[in-house]
């Protein structure tokens, strides 16, 4: 398994747990609810999360870690990263049409939080899929 | 050679040689030249390439 591919599977389980923690949390509150402590905690997590990983890459694997992606993992990435993008559009463009029509700034935030998680899963998930393909 | 020594050689990752080798994945042209060149052969020789009968161009008069 190729070092990029392991990258894929810790973040797809980091973004994964820390956005499904950050879910049950705006639920408890509502998405009309003001913004969570505990999912921007959340955010948090998965932001340190992410600087850990990227140390330890550095630690155990550092010739990998350094090198640039090769041309097959560049196109891997460059879809996945096609793929994240939108289902982060899915996610804002709603947010932001509710913000406009109704004025909660709550919901909007609310929704933009998780996209970001739902995004990151689907960029770590795709890459994983375009790996094993 | 072993997968990883290709890999080196040609400057890719060792998962990309064995996703060549197995056809699931199609090398740009020059990791092609120079995977040949590592073994001494023509590119020809190292790849091939079969034609999609399904999509042949209808030869028309």
């Amino acid at each position: 398994m190729a070092v990029r591919e392991i990258v894929a599977w810790v973040m797809v389980a980091l973004f994964g747990v820390v956005g499904a923690f950050c879910l049950v949390s705006i639920l408890d509150a509502g998405f009309a609810g003001p913004p969570q402590e505990a999912a921007i905690i959340a955010a948090g997590i998965a932001v340190i999360g992410v600087v850990v990983l990227e140390v330890a890459l550095a630690i155990f694997f550092p010739r990998q870690s350094g090198a640039p992606p090769d041309e097959r993992e560049r196109l891997i990435v460059a879809r996945a990263g096609h793929w994240a993008g939108l289902a982060f559009l899915f996610g804002v463009l709603p947010a932001l049409g509710h913000y406009v029509a109704n004025g909660n700034g709550n919901i909007m935030f609310n929704v933009i939080l998780l996209s970001l998680f739902v995004s990151g899963v689907a960029e770590y998930g795709s890459q994983i899929i375009l790996f094993r393909r | 050679m072993s997968q990883a020594a290709l890999a080196d050689a040609i400057g890719v990752t060792r998962q990309t040689i064995i996703a060549i080798e197995q056809g699931r994945y199609s090398p740009s042209l020059e990791s092609a030249f120079r995977i040949s060149r590592v073994f001494g052969v023509g590119v020809e020789d190292v790849f091939g390439w079969k034609e999609d009968l399904r999509r042949a161009p209808s030869k028309k008069k």
